[in-house]
């Protein structure tokens, strides 16, 4: 992982310029950001230093996006911390960010893409076709399927997922061919995982 | 000239079924008429009268041999009831599925492709191994024919299974009784 002269002189410089209280806000403005994307840092009004705070956030919010970026593990990002004169306590707290943020950091990270319509759940009914004008479905069954999906949706604001549903209707001969096709794929992925192990 | 004629009507069933397939066209007239030696018109009439005979044999669900009967009483010659037979036999559960899709206007379930693979890195995150599964819908009566879904190994088991369950409903006994009820033969 390379940090940038901006980035190792913010952590360098502003960071150790920070007293104990201004370290602990700008420790929950990082951890709010990484909660709601589109959230930008919030400090109090007239609050001292206002400057410093925002360029030691600028900083230590890279020096997270980018140790999960390239999977550091805790010792580097330490060392880093270390060779940028921050104390003992200051560097145990921002690891322990990392490590709270890590997971949903990699996550947004993967999503941050152009993703298909992601499946996750599906919903079906079957109705029963007493009589209808094309008599070739009279007394046959004909299913409503709903798979559920998260889309993609891109504001001002950042990418925001939300759920649709995309209906199709299907014969039993048709759902049977779906079937097939779905546990031909399931199989292979199974097979991949066995092979892999 | 008779072979030219039965090359004729297997021109006219390929019209046909162009027009149940997608509806009417009338450019295409125009340039078949040209190869045919006949008017646009006539030619239009002639693929209605063929789209009208076929979709209602298709209704009635006649055999190949009462097909066959039909068109004899209607004095077509043997050459051209063989074309047409063979038109209807090859085409016949296709029409029906084209009456079904039409009958009330859903999206109708036509076929999946899928394709298994992984992400193995992006800008945004360089280095991973994400498996994904894509599923290719094809669906008829609806804007999109093609719609690309995308799932996870862990949700594809899910929606397998899900599905299963519901195809084994269509034989369950539950439905076997409402069968039954409104099919009492």
């Amino acid at each position: 992982m390379k940090l940038s002269t901006e980035i190792s002189t913010g952590l360098k410089k502003f960071t150790n310029a920070l007293n104990d209280e201004q370290f602990e806000l700008l420790l929950k403005n990082l951890s709010l950001s990484f909660e709601n994307p589109s959230a930008s840092l919030d400090l109090p009004p007239n609050v001292a230093g206002a400057d410093v705070l925002k360029k030691a956030y600028a900083a230590l919010f890279t020096l997270i996006v980018e140790g999960v970026r390239w999977k550091e593990d805790g010792s580097i990002i330490r060392n880093i911390l270390k060779d940028c004169k921050l104390s003992e306590s200051r560097a145990t707290d921002i690891l322990n960010l990392l490590d709270k943020q890590r997971i949903p950091l990699q996550i947004s990270l993967k999503q941050t893409n152009f993703n298909f319509p992601h499946v996750l759940d599906v919903t079906w009914k079957m109705n029963y076709i007493v009589k209808s004008s094309y008599s070739d479905i009279d007394g046959k069954a004909l299913y409503f399927i709903d798979f559920i999906v998260a889309k993609q949706n891109w504001t001002d604001e950042g990418c925001k997922f939300v759920t649709e549903t995309v209906n199709i209707v299907c014969t039993v001969n048709h759902l049977q061919s779906l079937v097939a096709a779905l546990r031909a794929a399931s199989r292979k992925l199974i097979a991949i995982g066995d092979a892999a192990k | 000239m008779q072979r030219k004629k039965r090359l004729m009507i297997q021109d006219f069933c390929r019209l046909a079924w162009d027009y149940i397939a997608k509806g009417v066209n009338p450019k295409l007239y125009g340039s078949a008429s040209e190869k045919l030696g006949i008017s646009p018109q006539d030619l239009q009439h002639i693929v209605e009268g063929l789209v009208s005979l076929m979709i209602e044999s298709c209704k009635l669900k006649l055999s190949s041999e009462k097909f066959v009967e039909n068109l004899k009483s209607l004095e077509f010659n043997e050459g051209h009831i063989e074309v047409l037979n063979n038109f209807y036999t090859a085409k016949q559960v296709d029409i029906n599925h084209s009456l079904l899709a039409a009958s009330i206007r859903l999206p109708m379930y036509k076929d999946l492709e899928w394709r298994a693979q992984v992400q193995l890195g992006s800008r945004a995150f360089p280095d991973q191994m994400t498996p994904k599964v894509l599923l290719n819908l094809k669906l008829e009566n609806t804007e999109k024919e093609n719609l690309i879904l995308q799932t996870d190994p862990g949700n594809l088991l899910h929606i397998t299974k899900v599905l299963e369950n519901a195809l084994e409903e269509a034989t369950s006994q539950h439905a076997s009784r409402v069968h039954r009820r409104f099919n009492p033969s």
